[in-house]
């Protein structure tokens, strides 16, 4: 293989290293950020006393447990 | 016709003139040069900055000081207060600035245009200035040749530095020659109607060459050459800062009812300050002497004093009217009515943003959402729905417990000869947009296509299942219409709890959050629904033609829905990331 060809290929694999590391740690942000959100949502819950309101904030964890599972599938 | 005759023998007068005069050719071809130079320097900054520009437009105005240093700073660099407000203009029309964030950075760009007059007095006049025009304009038509947009740029500014650097080479040569054929100081007007002759000349040479900053170059290089008395020059400046304020009303006639009120408040803004630079035109010029020489100017230069005279003027116009700006936005909003426009005429998609791909992704977007918003309303006037006081799940449930009276609304009708045109606007908008954009862009642009295909398809989705609804609502069998009824229950629950995304101030998790809620409820319906079907048929409570409509009903509701949730998210989550995160498979949907 030419040696301009092989310095090409190998600038575009770092440059698509480069983009993926970026995505990771913004995905990485985002789970953090559901974590902490699933967190205070149990607190909610505790806390809450009304029937309907408690159902709607454990509607509300069903739907960040599922966010998080999905976010790990980008990491 | 008329026109076309004016414009021949204006063409053939100017040719004569430009032909038989020499001096007269050389400053008109500087002036040509000039303008070269500006459009340029306005296209390099354009490509260069990658929307850089659009960012610290949109971003550092939360008050009145921060928008007038924005508006200062940005046309300083830039060197064109025309794409200042063309990118203003662009922004209030996708409600991405208020009127009064605009309202300053157009007051910061009035005082940026100022530091032209300082660039042409100190570095135009002083030095040779076209023998730096040559290196700039090599280098850069070499760099205008290569693919890369910021490399693009710079060329272009180059380009464009080298040309006004030129242009302004020109205009002195020609200047400084004309002097010795014919004397135009003999002209010179003193007392107060050569202050308003002046003014009327500068006015109207900046509206001829739409450009405040050619028209400031071309007095500086008179004024320096001898062919113009200072006080004559100073009522020029004065003139050319009302002229400029004419090309932006001209500019702002295409724009809506926002480009029109940013254009009053200039004009309200250049008014005032040239009435109070015309009042104390005395008192301002002998301020101007105190403070010449803390800046190193000398008493004879009047090409600088010029240039001090210039930027005082407005600093003082913009000390008087600023304060003042909440009143001016109550007053151009009270002037300039919003137009209640016929729903298949575009809001948002204007021609200016066309260049502009950052200004031009949000017009797109609005519209989109102007569409989903005019499909939302279609849709529930479909099955019945009011939806004046339609605005939470509590006032659908009153809405539900209402007698069902039927809305007339034909939505082949509402297709063809409303949303259908907005949808094929906003499809020609984007097509014509994408050719300035970058591959990220392209595939946001593809998304918001893609959500006004699907809304298109939603609203030809309820137009199948409006017939069946209407009929059933008012069947005698208490089963089939309670069916009907929960469907359409269903079906507006999902459009409120929709409408509620669309609000800026939420965060993107907090969303996709909502929308999971959305899909899981989704499936849940479909199961239990399915499942109730059965049972009706079982018991012998609905007939089987009844049960066939309902089963095809349900499945066209619930893929209504799914739709639904698809457009939410392309249209209300702006993080492409988040998005994905939301397109992920899941088993249960």
């Amino acid at each position: 293989m030419p040696h301009i060809e092989l310095i090409e290929k190998v600038k575009a694999f770092l440059k698509q290293d480069n983009k993926k590391d970026v995505k990771k740690s913004k995905v990485i942000k985002i789970l953090n950020k559901l974590i902490e959100k699933k967190q205070n949502m149990k607190k909610e819950i505790k806390k809450c006393e009304n029937k309907k309101e408690k159902q709607k904030l454990q509607e509300k964890l069903e739907a960040l447990k599922k966010l998080i599972k999905k976010t790990k599938k980008l990491i | 016709m008329i026109r076309n005759v004016g414009v021949i023998i204006l063409f053939l007068f100017l040719g004569y003139f430009v032909v038989s005069q020499e001096n007269i050719k050389i400053i008109f071809s500087g002036i040509a040069i000039f303008l070269v130079g500006m459009y340029f320097m306005e296209n390099g900054f354009k490509l260069f900055s990658g929307g850089v520009l659009e960012k610290v437009l949109a971003n550092f105005t939360s008050n009145i000081f921060k928008s007038i240093t924005t508006g200062f700073v940005t046309t300083t660099l830039v060197q064109s207060s025309s794409l200042i407000s063309v990118i203003v203009i662009s922004f209030l029309s996708v409600e991405l600035l208020t009127l009064a964030q605009g309202i300053g950075i157009i007051f910061g760009s009035n005082l940026g245009s100022t530091t032209t007059a300082w660039i042409v007095s100190s570095l135009g006049l002083k030095i040779k200035i076209s023998m730096y025009a040559m290196p700039m304009l090599i280098f850069g038509v070499i760099l205008k040749f290569f693919k890369n947009n910021t490399y693009k740029g710079i060329g272009n500014i180059l380009l464009g530095l080298g040309f006004i650097f030129l242009g302004i080479s020109y205009m002195k040569d020609g200047f400084e020659t004309l002097k010795d054929s014919i004397d135009l100081a003999s002209f010179a007007m003193t007392g107060f109607s050569g202050l308003i002759v002046y003014i009327l000349i500068g006015a109207l040479a900046t509206i001829v060459i739409q450009s405040s900053g050619a028209t400031m170059a071309i007095i500086i290089t008179a004024l320096s050459a001898g062919s113009l008395i200072y006080i004559n020059a100073l009522a020029l400046a004065i003139g050319a800062n009302i002229g400029t304020t004419v090309t932006a009303i001209i500019g702002s006639l295409t724009s809506n009812e926002n480009g029109k009120r940013l254009a009053f408040a200039h004009l309200i803004f250049n008014v005032i300050t040239a009435l109070f630079a015309v009042v104390f035109l005395h008192y301002i010029k002998d301020f101007v002497d105190i403070l010449a020489p803390y800046f190193g100017i000398d008493a004879k230069n009047y090409s600088m004093k010029l240039a001090l005279f210039h930027t005082i003027f407005n600093i003082i116009g913009v000390i008087i009217v600023a304060p003042f700006t909440g009143y001016i936005v109550i007053l151009s909003k009270r002037f300039i009515k919003k137009k209640v426009s016929n729903y298949s005429k575009p809001k948002y998609l204007l021609e200016s943003n066309l260049t502009i791909p950052n200004a031009a992704i949000l017009s797109i977007r609005k519209e989109s959402i102007n569409l989903y918003e005019n499909c939302q309303k279609a849709i529930l006037h479909a099955l019945s729905l009011h939806t004046s006081n339609l605005r939470t799940k509590e006032d659908l449930k009153q809405e539900l417990t209402k007698d069902i009276k039927k809305i007339d609304t034909n939505l082949d009708e509402i297709y063809q000869e409303n949303l259908k045109v907005l949808y094929s606007e906003i499809i020609k908008y984007s097509s014509f947009a994408q050719e300035n954009m970058t591959s990220s862009q392209l595939k946001v642009v593809g998304n918001y296509k893609r959500s006004a295909k699907e809304i298109i398809d939603i609203l030809k989705s309820t137009r199948d299942i409006q017939r069946n609804v209407n009929f059933y609502l008012k069947s005698k069998n208490e089963y089939i219409k309670k069916e009907y009824n929960i469907l359409r229950e269903e079906l507006a629950t999902i459009l409120i709890d929709i409408t509620y995304l669309d609000n800026d101030n939420l965060e993107e998790v907090d969303k996709l959050t909502q929308l999971e809620i959305i899909k899981d409820r989704l499936s849940q319906n479909d199961i239990s629904n399915s499942e109730k079907i059965d049972i009706l048929i079982r018991e012998n409570k609905i007939k089987a033609t009844m049960a066939t409509s309902l089963i095809n009903d349900s499945a066209a509701v619930y893929s209504i829905q799914k739709k639904l949730v698809e457009i939410a998210m392309l249209l209300f989550i702006k993080d492409e990331l988040i998005q994905e995160i939301g397109e992920q498979t899941d088993a249960s949907y």
